[in-house]
């Protein structure tokens, strides 16, 4: 609860110091120490959970994504300098909707009551509807932002829908209560069930999983870079973590009666995402695609939902989250703003910046999944997780299309050491954010008992 | 103890590579590798063949998911692991004459990929074994990508691809014997050899694990990817893949196949054999009508390790004896081949036989190392091809008349089309492109002289290899029999 007010508080600051035309170029450094000092604090509140009433439960999970997002965070704005330039006016404003999306997802993590969910998803998403259009010189960010808006407004919907349903069922908003209505029910209403894939289908949205991924692609790519970066690692572990705490603690109890749906929605998102990410020539909207790819194994923990799930989810989150923050502060250190960069652009890379392409190379690796990177040991483990509760078909579906991932990863990695085509001009620097992604990447996929034993 | 210092050699050389400049790198890897094979034989000596596996390192490292990284060694493991650590100094060895762009990067990827492939060797959990198996796996992909020749690009993802396919298959089995073992799961060696599951549960796991090797050795219909690979890589990199990568494979069938999947084994060895028995004859055929030296010696290794394949998927002691033996012979030889084809692309610019000829009257040195090495390769008796190949046969035949039969052929093809390529290129005539063909340096003699070395030692003095492998073989046999 501390954290969350903290993270606005900050989120305040920033505004008002973006007012001052004499402290506005230290923006992002105060930002930038407040959020470390933030994860400082909530580190210690691993091992003391707080409540606030009904409301919020801010209990190890909580705590532990809570920090996972606090420290990609920080990571986003190390890289965000600079990235607001053609608008130093307002870099404050932009700053202070980042540190909002934040406290949304603290919300989205922390929540024990549906309406907590709901105005966390809210406050998260309609952050998120701003920053998309925050290049309002730009047609295609405008384009972005109205696109996510319209569609993510229609998702809430759904959300909101489901969760009426659920307290018309239930009588209450508490997803204490709901479990343990659950428990004592053998029969469960109708509109339960109707309920409950209501609320999938609207979080199936925000974690831009297929059949309802439209908007991810065309958002990714019309965003700013940095958004985008943000709402690659950021927001879809929050939209993750936040499905697995209602669906784990909530709806533990209910028979399984949404596998089905859920196993198809898997599978076309891993047959999509995969298959989509083939043919893109566009580093960026490649990016978009392997996201929603990994939505489709980070579903298969949702799905197992038991045992070590959560490990294997939060494992799966940072790795991801490493990878594609990496991947995403080469895009933006190559590439201008609002210009397509195609996988074409990055020939030449290992000659002119070799530094960079071996980091970048890791990344990539570690994203295909091969030992001894992180990638390889979360994709392992969100499969054993489905495999020991029996899900034997979705998961050779998730190996087999793994295999189309591996494809275009390394038709990356080709590229940059292919012969240069066009002359990429860089100093022989990597900058310090691609730099801690491929240690992360590395180490714990070296030593991965150092996430698995935090639960 | 020993075994992870045979590990930490090779790593230790790769950082070290960063602290010297120019032509120091060469020197300095090829110092380690030369010191990780003078340990291997050091390994060899104070092993006690009395016993299984010995010099045993056993540290849990993913406790959560039951995984250790356990190694250690066994007759079969210091065998291969003496093979990678005698060829690797040699494959450095043979590029001191040559220039390759970026040489940091290039030994830097070989001493990387022999970690890898020793680890391989030593792993005792299934786990490790498939780190270790993905490790050999990435250098080999940039060595190809990097400094393959034409279509490099293409070629390797074909490769790569079909690997790693495999890989994922028998990634997914592995996971599921680990699911079965009882208790508290583990990855260990022992425990899946004490799984008994039922046939037709073994008659999948066994398909998932022998694609894996099948694609790795590679076994028909699994081998298109191999004759284009080996034909553009440089030459360290096809050297690298004929001579010891392949033997991953064949060796993963002998420790993580026929032990772990026996029934499975029994259900489908027809199969495998007759496959294999397929791709000796169809690639020996393809072989007799190459004209591109390096592609003829790309063909004849399918036909090899088709014979191996075929001779150890009988499970009987000869033919796994012979398998063992055999990968020895072909991997010591194929390297020397794969060296004398870039010797003679080196001066001529050319793969083409035809183009060639007359050789041996401008350079007899070489024609005299070429023939021995080209006899180890047709199996000449006292050369260490026929050991291997005898028993294997022998083995086949025991098990199927016909199909040995049938499989003997790639002696007898091996023969014609070995010779008929010695002829077209060291007899006859010079022609334009050898008239100035220069003998051989001293750096390629000691290439050469080494490997001419242990064609005819091994051959004539075969029994200290026997009395490594014996006891193991035995082990091996009895969870087989079980």
């Amino acid at each position: 609860m501390n954290i969350l007010i903290l993270v606005s508080v900050l989120g305040a600051i920033s505004l008002f110091v973006g007012l001052s035309e004499s402290l506005r170029q230290h923006t992002r450094n105060i930002i930038i120490a407040g959020l470390v000092a933030i994860t400082g604090l909530t580190l210690f509140t691993w091992n003391a959970p707080q409540y606030f009433q009904e409301m919020i439960d801010f209990d190890k999970y909580a705590a532990v994504f809570t920090s996972v997002i606090l420290v990609i965070s920080t990571l986003v704005f190390i890289l965000s300098k600079d990235q607001f330039s053609h608008d130093e006016t307002h870099t404050g404003d932009y700053y202070g909707i980042m540190l909002f999306t934040i406290a949304g997802a603290i919300m989205m993590v922390s929540f024990s009551n549906l309406t907590v969910l709901f105005i966390g998803i809210e406050t998260l998403s309609v952050s998120l509807y701003t920053l998309a259009g925050s290049r309002r010189d730009s047609l295609k960010s405008s384009e972005a932002s109205f696109k996510y808006f319209l569609l993510g407004a229609f998702a809430t919907g759904f959300l909101l829908f489901g969760i009426t349903f659920i307290y018309g069922a239930t009588g209450t908003f508490s997803i204490n209560g709901i479990a343990e209505y659950v428990h004592n029910t053998p029969q469960l209403p109708t509109i339960f069930y109707g309920g409950v894939i209501l609320i999938m289908i609207g979080l199936l949205f925000k974690v831009s999983a297929a059949p309802f991924h439209f908007w991810a692609p065309d958002v990714y790519e019309g965003a700013p870079n940095i958004i985008t970066s943000f709402m690659a690692t950021a927001v879809k572990v929050t939209a993750f973590a936040a499905f697995y705490r209602l669906f784990s603690r909530a709806f533990a109890d209910v028979n399984h009666s949404w596998d089905t749906t859920l196993i198809i929605a898997i599978a076309l998102t891993l047959l999509i995402g995969n298959f989509s990410a083939l043919a893109q020539s566009g580093l960026k909207r490649l990016l978009a695609y392997s996201g929603i790819a990994n939505a489709g194994y980070m579903l298969l923990a949702v799905l197992a939902l038991k045992n070590d799930a959560a490990d294997a989810l939060l494992y799966y989150s940072i790795s991801y989250a490493a990878a594609s923050l990496g991947a995403f502060a080469v895009l933006i250190k190559l590439s201008e703003d609002g210009k397509t960069f195609s996988i074409d652009s990055l020939k030449g890379l290992s000659k002119s910046n070799p530094l960079l392409a071996v980091l970048f190379t890791i990344i990539m690796l570690s994203m295909a999944g091969i030992p001894p990177l992180s990638g390889f040991f979360a994709k392992y483990m969100v499969l054993s997780a489905a495999i020991n509760q029996g899900y034997l078909g979705i998961s050779l579906l998730a190996i087999l299309t793994s295999l189309v991932g591996i494809y275009y990863y390394f038709k990356v990695i080709a590229a940059v050491y292919a012969a240069p085509t066009t002359e990429v001009q860089t100093e022989n620097k990597a900058g310090i954010v691609v730099f801690i992604c491929a240690a992360i990447s590395l180490v714990i996929g070296l030593v991965p008992d150092l996430i698995l034993n935090l639960f | 103890m020993m075994t992870l210092i045979l590990l930490a050699l090779p790593l230790l050389g790769l950082a070290s590579l960063f602290l010297v400049k120019g032509d120091a790198i060469k020197k300095v890897a090829f110092g380690f590798s030369t010191l990780t094979f003078l340990t291997a034989i050091s390994v060899w000596a104070q092993f006690d063949p009395a016993n299984s596996t010995q010099f045993d390192f056993n540290q849990p490292w993913v406790k959560s998911l039951g995984i250790s990284f356990s190694v250690g060694m066994d007759g079969l493991s210091i065998l291969l692991v003496l093979l990678t650590t005698f060829l690797v100094p040699l494959i450095i060895l043979s590029t001191f004459e040559r220039e390759y762009k970026n040489p940091l990067a290039f030994y830097a990827l070989i001493l990387l990929m022999q970690a890898g492939l020793i680890g391989v060797f030593v792993a005792k959990d299934a786990f490790l074994f498939y780190i270790f198996w993905e490790l050999g796996l990435i250098p080999i992909y940039f060595i190809s990508l990097l400094w393959g020749g034409e279509n490099a690009k293409a070629i390797t993802f074909k490769f790569f691809i079909y690997t790693l396919a495999g890989s994922l298959l028998m990634l997914f089995a592995l996971f599921y014997l680990y699911t079965q073992t009882p208790g508290e799961h583990s990855f260990a060696i022992q425990a899946f050899y004490d799984l008994s599951l039922d046939a037709s549960t073994q008659s999948w796991l066994f398909w998932c694990i022998f694609i894996a090797f099948a694609i790795k050795i590679p076994v028909f219909p699994f081998h298109t990817w191999q004759p284009s690979t080996y034909h553009m890589n440089s030459t360290p990199g096809t050297m690298l893949l004929s001579g010891i990568m392949l033997k991953m494979g064949i060796f993963g069938v002998i420790r993580w196949l026929l032990p772990v999947v026996p029934l499975g084994c029994e259900q489908w060895g027809d199969t495998a054999i007759f496959l294999a028995m397929l791709g000796i004859v169809y690639a020996s055929f393809i072989a007799i009508v190459q004209k591109d030296f390096k592609r003829l010696l790309a063909y004849s290794s399918i036909a090899h390790v088709g014979l191996i394949t075929a001779g150890v998927m009988t499970g009987t002691a000869d033919g796994l004896r012979g398998g063992m033996l055999q990968m020895i012979a072909h991997g010591v030889n194929v390297v020397g081949l794969f060296f004398v084809a870039d010797i003679i692309f080196n001066r001529t610019k050319t793969y083409e036989m035809s183009a060639l000829g007359g050789i041996r009257t401008r350079a007899p040195w070489f024609a005299t190392l070429f023939m021995i090495i080209m006899l180890g390769s047709v199996a000449l008796p006292l050369t260490n091809g026929f050991v291997g190949e005898f028993l294997l046969i022998k083995s086949v035949f025991d098990y199927n008349a016909i199909i040995a039969g049938i499989s003997g052929l790639t002696i007898i093809l091996g023969a014609i089309y070995m010779l008929w390529s010695y002829q077209k290129m060291m007899l006859g005539a010079t022609s334009k492109l050898t008239a100035e063909f220069a003998d051989l340096t001293l750096n390629e003699k000691a290439v050469l002289i080494p490997i001419v070395a242990v064609v005819i030692l091994s051959g004539v003095y075969p029994k200290p290899l026997f009395e490594l492998i014996e006891p193991s073989v035995k082990s091996i046999l009895t969870v087989i029999g079980k």
